[in-house]
């Protein structure tokens, strides 16, 4: 029996920094997944073109798209990554419950989500002094006021925290039974075949716009917010079910 | 399959693919690298991005063609219809691209001609109050793209008066080439602004003309005249 008494806030603060210094290496695995992303944006992520008797206008167009893309990608595979075994198993260095270990790890994922926006956001300058520096001095630009820079950096949060705990639900699910490794994939790549008639857009993609497509900020916090706890608390919900060291 | 659907499938099925090579990336990852290399990466990778927002105000300011948004923010359709409306002097000097003078004109009739690749020119006339025998002639650009004014990349159209015949030479077909920045697609869904968003016209320049008010003008095909009310 240990003699140390200790409360649940003290142990999530405590699990909270070792899990921000255990995974400290999977910022480097950020910073090459954005460095990739920008080199793939250096092409442009969009043309046009007009033409008239007298004139022949080629327009392309830089954003760092991808760069946010690749970040929400990379804060899902993290999102897994920590309900794998290896890592639900070192909580267990702490006097810790499975509850604790979920909320310490919620709050990694917001720290993660916030730190990965602000270098997407911040990733924009850079793409446009590349293509300044080594691509065409003829280039239209204006520089991100600084409300446009915070909600950028807000919204961009949102996002990635909620694809987080999309991540942190699917590991969860993996977690349970190791069958949705398979189910998962399955049903993800298949959605995009299933859908009710040849004209209609696949299920993933209406699920996709159901939140790229929402242009009142408002609406779209309620519904990025109410997402992100739903798949946060049913996650919470089946680790603490599990078994200790399962 | 249509375009829409190709790309509703495409996208999501890029993003799997990418999501499985990131997996793949993750576990390899963790063998090459520790704690000091990542503080080192996570360091240099970030004074970078600190630099680069520090750079991009002064490169915008100075050399990258700031920025001209039309005054307040004319769509060409409007500048047309300012033109048409006001008369040149309420159109911004920045779509000015070009003036010729031609002084002591005496005729009462004046030709006006095309000559060059465009076949078709679009002429604003403003009859003068007074009798100063002086025909101007002015190139306004109406190519905006975007919001942005790119009359330094066009070309401007040449008057010439020569007798009584006032030619407009267009220049050989331009190709331009730009490129714009825009901001990532989170601040984007809520300012509104989309990804494309060309605002043109088929007349990327217009001719204002300022001819004493008893010039009879005769026109050839190909050009349409519009009178200043």
């Amino acid at each position: 029996m240990s003699l140390t008494r200790t409360n649940l806030a003290k142990t999530i603060k405590k699990q909270y920094f070792f899990k921000l210094k255990a995974n400290i290496t999977s910022f480097t695995l950020l910073i090459g997944v954005q460095l990739l992303a920008l080199l793939f944006s250096l092409g442009g992520v969009a043309s046009s073109s007009f033409g008239s008797s007298s004139i022949r206008l080629n327009t392309q167009y830089y954003t760092a798209d991808i760069v946010i893309i690749f970040t929400l990608i990379w804060a899902f595979v993290m999102a897994i990554t920590i309900t794998t075994k290896p890592h639900r198993d070192l909580d267990f260095t702490f006097v810790t419950n499975r509850l604790s270990s979920s909320f310490a790890n919620i709050l990694y994922l917001l720290t993660v989500s916030i730190v990965g926006s602000m270098m997407a956001i911040l990733s924009d300058n850079l793409l446009r002094v590349i293509i300044y520096t080594f691509l065409d001095k003829q280039f239209y630009s204006s520089t991100m006021g600084l409300q446009e820079f915070i909600m950028g950096i807000s919204i961009t949060s949102f996002y990635v925290l909620m694809v987080c705990s999309i991540g942190y639900f699917v590991g969860t699910l993996v977690q349970i039974s190791s069958l949705f490794t398979i189910l998962l994939p399955a049903l993800f790549f298949g959605s995009l075949f299933l859908r009710p008639s040849m004209d209609e857009k696949p299920i993933i993609t209406n699920a996709f716009e159901y939140y790229l497509l929402e242009s009142s900020l408002t609406l779209f916090i309620v519904k990025i917010v109410i997402t992100t706890a739903l798949f946060f608390t049913i996650s919470t919900s089946i680790l603490n079910r599990m078994e200790v060291r399962q | 399959m249509n375009t829409v659907f190709t790309v509703s499938i495409f996208i999501p099925l890029l993003v799997g693919i990418t999501f499985i090579i990131f997996i793949i990336m993750a576990k390899l990852w963790r063998r090459f690298t520790n704690v000091k290399v990542t503080y080192w990466f996570l360091f240099i990778y970030i004074g970078i991005l600190l630099l680069s927002s520090a750079i991009v105000p002064f490169i915008n300011d100075n050399s990258l063609i700031e920025k001209e948004r039309a005054q307040e923010n004319l769509e060409v359709k409007d500048l047309l219809k300012k033109l048409s409306k006001t008369g040149i002097a309420q159109i911004d000097q920045m779509y000015l691209l070009k003036e010729s003078s031609f002084g002591e004109y005496q005729n009462q009739t004046l030709n006006v001609e095309t000559s060059g690749e465009d076949t078709m020119i679009r002429v604003f006339v403003e009859r003068k109050t007074s009798d100063d025998n002086k025909v101007e002639a002015f190139s306004i650009s109406t190519e905006v793209i975007d919001g942005y004014d790119i009359s330094n990349d066009l070309t401007p159209y040449n008057v010439m008066l020569k007798d009584n015949t006032l030619t407009i030479i267009s220049p050989k077909k331009q190709y331009i080439n730009i490129k714009i920045a825009k901001p990532p697609f989170p601040v984007r869904q809520f300012t509104g602004e989309s990804i494309v968003n060309q605002s043109s016209t088929k007349w990327s320049q217009v001719v204002y003309l300022q001819i004493p008010y008893d010039l009879e003008l005769m026109v050839e095909d190909g050009i349409f005249l519009e009178f200043i009310k």
